[in-house]
């Protein structure tokens, strides 16, 4: 289990390998990174900030949800300035079978984006944006 | 009561505002007090919410002798 969130770039291939025991018969994943189009509006970079105490704490609660059922989690966010292609976040749910692994994997990225505080300031080319505001 | 701001509002206002709050306090006391100064961010805090000791509030009474940290949550946006 892994609940972090860091300024450092992700390493998905280490995250990946804590998820392989034998135990677990599937590993879902999802990596989130910073695409350049939505519709019409490109996008140049995103800066994430945080509430890191309570971030990391709503992390937990979220993980502690799936591994209540016998799986493994592994939740990582970046913050700071990330340019196109950055990795934001990396989910991984390690399961003994696969409907689990992405059933639960989808839970968790669904849910941080809706609970934890997490914030993208959005610097698109023709202005910036605040994630999640209604104007 | 220091208040912690982000996002939007931490760049708007800076990252703690000062709050005078009753003893005994609604979590929506807190949005209030800061839309009447800053009329014009009333739509972003609308929008927000509040966390006391780092977990979302529910909207009863709560006692300042026995918080020690609240703060505004607007929309969040990881992912």
């Amino acid at each position: 289990m892994k609940i972090e969130i860091t300024h450092e770039p992700i390493n998905t291939e280490e995250l990946t390998k804590s998820l392989i025991h034998n135990e677990y018969g599937g590993v879902d994943i999802f990596i989130g990174n910073i695409r350049q189009f939505t519709g019409e509006i490109e996008t140049e970079k995103i800066e994430y900030t945080t509430y890191k105490k309570m971030a990391e704490k709503e992390m937990q609660k979220l993980a502690d949800k799936v591994l209540a059922k016998g799986m493994d989690v592994v939740m990582v966010h970046r913050v700071g300035e990330l340019q196109l292609g950055d990795i934001a976040v990396f989910i991984g749910v390690a399961a003994p079978h696969r409907a689990e692994a992405f059933e639960n994997c989808q839970f968790l990225i669904d849910e941080l984006k809706r609970t934890v505080p997490i914030w993208k300031k959005e610097y698109d080319r023709d202005k910036i944006r605040w994630g999640g505001l209604e104007d | 009561m220091k208040v912690k701001l982000f996002s939007i509002l931490a760049e708007e206002i800076g990252p703690t505002i000062e709050v005078d709050l009753n003893p005994e306090f609604y979590p929506t006391d807190v949005l209030k007090s800061i839309v009447v100064r800053y009329p014009d961010l009333k739509n972003i805090l609308d929008q927000s919410v509040i966390a006391i000791d780092e977990e979302y509030a529910d909207d009863k009474q709560f006692s300042l002798d026995s918080v020690d940290e609240i703060a505004i949550i607007p929309p969040v946006s990881g992912g």
